[in-house]
């Protein structure tokens, strides 16, 4: 009938027009949402002696701009390190609901990705993601803060990519 | 006199302490910078377990499942067949990295050499499946060996597992490629 | 030079305000409204560079380099953390008491900024010169207490509560030496108006060599007043979480943070004032003179911060008491019988 229509992208979808204010804006935000990403004063097990480690003198957190906030509701990225038993899920629910958008978790350490040597235990959440959302893994027994370090570059290069908004 | 001795006692106590933090204030820091520079770790230290090979670059494993057995928390995986000569061929290597406690038992039992702990560190990824390390990729690692094997370790070349990391992601959007042909998937991530 | 430059400007609209005949009021609102901006904008420049100054102090002290890639030396790392924490999402909790937990940081900040108003930053560069200057200075510090206990009360958590109870014990039983060691400068000087203490110490002196005792005094005092380390208390995180700011999240908590660093700047500056002769000095344009002293006294309350470890409940009591209180007290008598002689 009509006139035929081809359609190069959804209906429901904005069309990307590149605008000078709101992409400088979303680089603007996003430059200082990761470059300080405050992590919160929690740890779990062994992994935290190398988070720890990662913070002080040698590697230096405050480098990136990263700070500890003892209290949730300052902190932007929670580093779970180590063994997530099932006691310590329901706190870290908690908690993960106590931080205030946007919020970042990193699991750290064979035991917070998915159980490590506890895997399968009768009192061990097999991985973080299991009850909170994960941004990224880092696999180590413990690792070591370089191994950290270069985790935390990384969810900076994916912050850079965010929209204003993050997707939910 | 014992208020006035206390006194004294704790100003010079305290006159020390800034003392000493004032001089450590003066003295160049002890920082690694890391992304621009590195520990020089030690040979024998351990990151990933990757897989070695000869010199014509085939892999030195004869699909003996030995490490398959010994591996206390059960990461590694072996699939092999008989091949024409009736030797075994092995079909795939898979170490899922993301419970790896890294004890180097896999290497120490290894009757062939063909295992080694390597000094790559940085295993973090987005995605879980993603730790799960194959065949090609550990044996990618391997072969950028630069030291003989000593204490069940080999140095391998910096930022080699970035490469085999981008090549995964390369690999997965050639294979993802013809399945998300239309432009509205990729265009609803960045707004 | 600038002072003389904005002081015949002002003579200059206000003879035009005269000649056209418009209401004088309106004159006196705009400069009003002038100077607060002048004040904040000095106070948020300030502090954007001491919680700089303070990472890096930190960091020199622990051997590591502190903020290094957010611009040259990290210097805007400061601007991204403001920019981050304002957008961040702001919560307030379902216990809470809604109207005080949102008051409770303003009542805070308005009297860090209040204090500026007496403080001389140059010759005739004050925004009104009290002849009470040092008496409301004292009045301003003890808001300090009603803000916090606001926002500890409303937060409905027992960490906020708990620091809260401990900064009203603290900041009552250190304002006592803070104002009699103030007492042995106006005493000295005859005045409590902050021009002419500085006048007073051009004719002799700096204070801080008249009242060697009083000034250390002042200084402890005046650290514990401004919550730092060895006195941080009511925010101790090995044992309240966060203190009485625990709930606070986004721009809220950074107006506290705001008002902490600001009570540390008016602090030094006032000691400045008291001890070492404000703005007065040779070579130097008295600004600049001003300038360094204060931030001599940031650089010592940082210094003292990072190498001082926290002090325990009942040694607080003690020091403020026990030992602050006899030795301001002893110092003003001392100086009066001198003053008198």
């Amino acid at each position: 009938m009509g006139v035929s229509l081809q359609r190069t992208m959804a209906l429901d979808e904005t069309p990307h027009i590149p605008g000078l204010v709101t992409t400088s804006l979303r680089k603007v935000i996003n430059w200082s949402r990761k470059s300080s990403l405050w992590y919160m004063l929690f740890g779990i097990a062994c992994c935290a002696i190398e988070m720890m480690a990662t913070g002080a003198s040698r590697y230096d957190f405050d480098r990136f701009g990263m700070i500890f906030r003892a209290s949730p509701r300052q902190s932007d990225l929670m580093i779970v390190a180590g063994t997530v038993n099932e006691k310590m899920a329901d706190v870290i629910q908690t908690l993960y609901a106590q931080m205030a958008e946007p919020r970042y978790v990193l699991a750290m350490g064979a035991c917070a990705v998915n159980g490590g040597p506890y895997h399968d235990s009768y009192n061990v959440v097999n991985g973080v993601d299991r009850v909170v959302p994960t941004d990224i893994y880092v696999p180590g027994c413990p690792p070591r803060p370089e191994a950290l370090l270069h985790a935390v570059l990384r969810l900076q290069e994916r912050i850079a990519q965010e929209g204003i908004r993050r997707p939910a | 006199m014992g208020v006035l001795k206390n006194v004294v006692n704790s100003v010079v106590g305290i006159a020390k302490g800034h003392k000493v933090t004032l001089k450590e204030m003066l003295r160049p820091t002890v920082t690694v910078m890391y992304p621009q520079e590195r520990l020089d770790l030690p040979v024998g230290s351990r990151g990933i377990p990757v897989l070695l090979s000869d010199e014509q670059g085939n892999l030195l494993c004869t699909s003996c499942g030995v490490c398959e057995r010994e591996c206390p928390v059960q990461v590694i995986h072996i699939v092999s067949h008989r091949g024409e000569d009736k030797r075994k061929v092995l079909d795939e290597f898979d170490i899922d990295m993301s419970r790896c406690m890294f004890c180097g038992i896999c290497a120490e039992v290894c009757a062939f050499g063909a295992i080694a702990m390597s000094d790559q560190y940085e295993l973090d990824d987005f995605e879980q499946g993603d730790l799960i390390y194959h065949k090609d990729q550990l044996a990618a690692i391997g072969r950028t060996q630069r030291t003989p094997i000593t204490n069940y370790g080999i140095k391998t070349e910096v930022g080699v597992l970035d490469q085999v990391r981008a090549g995964r992601a390369s690999a997965a959007q050639t294979a993802a490629a013809p399945a998300t042909s239309t432009p509205s998937s990729e265009g609803s991530r960045s707004e | 030079m600038l002072v003389d430059w904005v002081a015949s400007l002002y003579q200059s609209v206000q003879a035009t305000f005269v000649a056209h005949g418009w209401p004088l009021w309106v004159l006196a609102v705009l400069t009003a409204v002038l100077k607060v901006a002048g004040v904040l904008v000095w106070i948020l420049l300030n502090v954007l560079f001491l919680i700089w100054l303070e990472r890096k102090i930190s960091g020199h002290v622990q051997n590591r380099p502190g903020p290094v890639y957010t611009g040259r030396f990290g210097l805007l790392q400061t601007l991204a953390d403001a920019l981050k924490v304002l957008l961040k999402e702001d919560v307030i909790p379902a216990g809470a008491d809604r109207w005080v937990f949102v008051l409770a940081p303003l009542v805070a900040f308005v009297p860090s900024v209040m204090i500026w108003v007496v403080i001389p930053f140059s010759r005739g560069v004050q925004a009104q010169d009290l002849n009470i200057g040092i008496l409301y200075v004292a009045a301003l510090a003890s808001f300090t207490v009603p803000s916090l206990l606001m926002a500890g009360w409303s937060s409905d958590n027992k960490w906020s509560l708990m620091g809260a109870l401990r900064s009203a014990a603290q900041l009552i039983s250190y304002e006592v030496p803070l104002i009699l060691a103030e007492l042995g400068v106006v005493v000295l000087a005859g005045s409590l108006r902050l021009s002419d203490i500085i006048a007073a110490q051009q004719r002799s002196v700096w204070f801080l060599f008249l009242q060697p005792v009083g000034f250390v005094v002042y200084f402890i005092a005046a650290l514990a007043e401004s919550n730092r380390t060895p006195f941080d208390l009511p925010e101790a995180e090995s044992e309240l979480v966060a203190g009485f700011n625990t709930e606070y999240s986004g721009f809220r908590w950074s107006i506290f943070f705001l008002t902490e660093y600001a009570n540390l700047l008016g602090m030094a500056s006032l000691a400045a004032t008291l001890f070492l002769g404000g703005w007065s000095g040779p070579f130097l344009p008295p600004f600049v003179w001003f300038v360094i002293k204060t931030y001599f006294f940031v650089f010592l309350a940082m210094w003292i911060r990072w190498t001082l470890p926290r002090i325990r409940v009942d040694q607080l009591m003690d020091l403020g008491w026990k030992f602050l209180l006899p030795v301001a007290l002893v110092n003003l008598v001392v100086t009066g019988v001198f003053v008198v002689l």
